[in-house]
C-alpha cells in the first residue's frame, strides 16, 4: 500500500479556467436537458444522506451558513 | 465558526428592519433552506426603486456600491462589496431562459421566511426560488432546480 500524495493543487488559471466553464451560459434546449435528466438510484441516496448529515450536524440556518462560510474561506486561504 | 469579523446575523438584520424589500436568492438562501452547496456570495432581488435603501443599510457594514441607484435601475444588477460580496438583482420583472415573465411584486406576495439567528428573512417560495433559478442559465442553477425538486418532494 502507497501513502497518499499531498492533496491536488491548482494554479490560478486552472482555477479561472473551471470557473469560466461553470459559469458557462447553457442554451435553454441543454439546461432543460440538464434539469430533466433521470436520478440514478445512487446520485438520489447520495443527495438525500448528504441532506440528511447537513442538517443533522447543522440543525439550525445561521449553523449552515457559519458552517459554509468557515469551508469557503479555508478554500480560498488553500 | 465564523470565517471573519463579519456578523451574518448583524447583516440580515440591517437589511429587515429597513423600509426595502429584499429577497435573499441564490446559493446562501439555499444553504439556509438546508442544501449542502457551496458559496460564501449573497443574492438578493429588490424592486427597481429600493437601491439606495439597500445601500444605506449596508453602509454601516462598509459595503460599497458598483453602481449609483439610477445606473443599477437601468443595468438590473449591481454589486456591492467589501470583503464580502452581494449581487443585487434590480427589477420589477425578470425573464425565466424559456421565456416566463416573473414579477417581483408576485413573488414578494409569496414569499416564506427562515429565521437566521433572530431575523426573519424573506426568501421565495420553493416553487418561485426554482423559477430564480432559470433566470441564469449556468449548470449550477440547472442543478440547483434538481435539487430544490428533490428537496421539495422531501419535505412532509
Amino acid at each position: 500500500m502507497t501513502r497518499p500524495g499531498p492533496p491536488p493543487t491548482i494554479t490560478s488559471e486552472q482555477r479561472a479556467e473551471l470557473e469560466a466553464w461553470e459559469d458557462r451560459a447553457l442554451s435553454p434546449e441543454e439546461f432543460e436537458a440538464r434539469v430533466r435528466a433521470p436520478w440514478t438510484d445512487a446520485e438520489r441516496a447520495d443527495f438525500d444522506n448528504l441532506v440528511r448529515w447537513f442538517n443533522r450536524r447543522y440543525p439550525s440556518p445561521v449553523e449552515r451558513l457559519a458552517a459554509t462560510r468557515h469551508l469557503m474561506a479555508q478554500i480560498r486561504k488553500s | 465558526m465564523t470565517a471573519s469579523a463579519f456578523d451574518e446575523v448583524a447583516f440580515f438584520r440591517a437589511i429587515a428592519e429597513g423600509p426595502v424589500r429584499a429577497l435573499l436568492i441564490g446559493r446562501r438562501g439555499l444553504i439556509a433552506l438546508g442544501m449542502p452547496v457551496m458559496t460564501r456570495d449573497y443574492d438578493f432581488w429588490i424592486p427597481a426603486d429600493d437601491a439606495a435603501a439597500l445601500n444605506t443599510a449596508l453602509l454601516p457594514f462598509g459595503m460599497l456600491p458598483s453602481r449609483s441607484p439610477e445606473e443599477a435601475r437601468k443595468n438590473g444588477r449591481y454589486m456591492l462589496e467589501n470583503d464580502e460580496h452581494v449581487d443585487v438583482l434590480v427589477a420589477r420583472s425578470v425573464s425565466t431562459i424559456d421565456g416566463t415573465m416573473v414579477h417581483f411584486e408576485d413573488v414578494w406576495a409569496r414569499r416564506i421566511y427562515l429565521t437566521i439567528g433572530d431575523v426573519d428573512v424573506p426568501i421565495p417560495c420553493i416553487d418561485d426560488y426554482i423559477l430564480t433559478k432559470r433566470f441564469g442559465a449556468r449548470p449550477r442553477d440547472a442543478d440547483d432546480i434538481r435539487w430544490l425538486e428533490r428537496f421539495r418532494s422531501n419535505q412532509p
